[in-house]
């Protein structure tokens, strides 16, 4: 699927709006994930009474596997190897179960000797546009048709 | 320079570089990472479409090396706080990182600065990591930013 | 008339993602939608810098580009417009914990202003110090519209006008090229320079817009 949907620079233009795309993330998910950094479950990440215990509602999604997420987003766009750089600002905790849209708006496009580049930008919202969990950029290198 | 705070924290770690790893990408911590993540980009998940699409092997996805440097930072001793999060993160792909690559890390101290927001003051401790893989080869750079509230 | 975004934030804080010229280029495609934005001030959290001049890149994308700062003090981020090098030797910009009322006296003093940014923002807005019993005489004008707070945020912030008859301006708060301008002031005068922005302020002819309200025809 995404491997297929090789974006060209001539295909993206300043302002495009892509998605937003619609994820959720389960608990399984997130256990997995934790297991690969060390910190295995029960945690903050993966249960109630954890994440009660720093005061949050509930267990809430790691920065870093929110980031993941937000970067398969922009490689089934885009194409695997087209990242040049993801920089996130998280803002907000993200939370398990719950509709996260990641938006994706184009706010930049050059050419130059090192080739093509186009910066997006990042938001990740609950399902009310409210303020976003996560912002940030993308800075992608893209293949021109030429 | 750094910038100046009313907390005390341990500034000797500015200028100096914490090396640590070896981190072995190993195919079953790409699959995790992508099955955990919903990633079913053939690139990412399957050696021998990766290795089709020019590639060495299966591939890790771009924001993959930010696992390792989670947990391999040294502690700053900051008087300040009782709660940290994760305030943001950066990652610079700068070559493939493939099944098989063995991978260190260099990271120092970028900055430790306060600002205030809806939960009072808060310090923002962040790190900068480079990491290199077994042929000497720069494959990302990743810029972490940790944030200690009241 | 002058359609200017009193509040924004470029990559010179720490928080935003945004180089000037990505919000120069992007106020382009707001004004292909129809939309008039004419200028924009930066508010660089905690910061000023004398020495960076923007007018070229301004000229180049006929974009007004003036220069503020949002502070944070003990009452809430104040923003402050016309800062001169005396206001910055008397203000310790980095200082996170400056008490607000003397910012306030201090910007007046040497010709500056400041308006108390998102006030009904919840843990940091001035309503939060209100509430607390804090008193705030030298306020006339707090930041009604901020793009970047929560609907119910903005309520508060156009209740606070309503009860005090506090006047309000707009800002998007952006740290995004694409969050640039989603709320801005019109202003009756035109406005070219920092100190006609304070006079403009001080004249009370101004109010807090959307952008989908600078457009001279509905946009689809």
């Amino acid at each position: 699927m995404s491997q297929a949907t090789k974006l060209y620079f001539e295909d993206v233009e300043l302002g495009d709006e892509i998605g937003p795309a619609i994820i959720s993330v389960a608990l399984d998910q997130v256990v997995d994930f934790c297991s690969l950094w060390g910190n295995p479950a029960p945690n903050r990440f993966t249960d109630q009474a954890e994440a009660e215990k720093i005061g949050l509602d509930g267990p809430i999604v790691p920065g870093i596997m929110t980031m993941a997420l937000v970067s398969r987003v922009v490689t089934d766009w885009a194409g695997a190897g087209t990242v040049a750089d993801l920089d996130l600002v998280f803002r907000g905790t993200v939370p398990h179960n719950q509709p996260l849209h990641v938006g994706i708006q184009v706010s930049d496009t050059e050419q130059d000797d090192d080739g093509n580049h186009v910066q997006c930008d990042i938001t990740m919202t609950g399902p009310v546009p409210d303020r976003p969990y996560v912002i940030g950029t993308a800075r992608l290198n893209l293949p021109s048709r030429d | 320079m750094p910038t100046q705070i009313d907390y005390e924290y341990d500034h000797s770690l500015y200028g100096v570089e914490h090396e640590s790893g070896p981190f072995d990408v190993t195919r079953e911590i790409v699959d995790v990472y992508t099955r955990s993540i919903g990633d079913d980009n053939p690139i990412f998940t399957d050696g021998e479409a990766a290795r089709a699409a020019g590639y060495a092997d299966q591939v890790a996805p771009p924001t993959l090396c930010a696992l390792f440097e989670r947990g391999e930072l040294p502690d700053i001793k900051l008087q300040f706080g009782r709660r940290q999060f994760h305030g943001g993160q950066r990652v610079e792909p700068r070559a493939p990182i493939v099944v098989g690559d063995r991978l260190t890390a260099s990271s120092h101290l970028k900055d430790v600065y306060t600002k205030t927001g809806r939960s009072g003051t808060m310090v923002h401790v962040v790190w900068e990591t480079t990491f290199s893989n077994q042929d000497g080869v720069v494959v990302a750079d990743v810029q972490r930013s940790q944030v200690v509230r009241e | 008339m002058t359609y200017l975004d009193l509040h924004c934030h470029s990559v010179a804080s720490d928080d935003s993602r945004a180089t000037v010229e990505q919000y120069l280029k992007f106020i382009q495609v707001h004004r292909k939608k129809g939309y008039t934005i004419d200028g924009i001030v930066l508010t660089e959290h905690r910061k000023f810098d004398f020495d960076i001049d923007y007018s070229q890149l301004a000229d180049q994308y006929g974009v007004l580009v003036l220069k503020g700062a949002e502070l944070d003090t003990c009452f809430g981020h104040m923003l402050v417009y016309n800062i001169t090098p005396a206001m910055a030797k008397d203000v310790d910009f980095g200082d996170v914990k400056m008490d607000g009322r003397e910012l306030i006296k201090a910007a007046r003093h040497h010709g500056g202003f400041v308006v108390p940014a998102h006030p009904g923002r919840f843990g940091i807005g001035l309503v939060e110090y209100m509430e607390q019993g804090e008193v705030f005489e030298d306020v006339t004008i707090v930041e009604r519209v901020n793009a970047g707070s929560k609907p119910e945020e903005n309520e508060r912030a156009e209740d606070l006008c309503q009860r005090t008859g506090y006047l309000g301006t707009a800002g998007s708060d952006a740290h995004l090229a694409s969050h640039i301008a989603r709320a801005v002031t019109e202003f009756k005068a035109d406005i070219r320079t920092e100190p006609e922005l304070v006079d403009a302020l001080i004249s009370g002819e101004f109010r807090p817009v959307y952008i989908q309200e600078t457009a001279a025809a509905p946009v689809a």
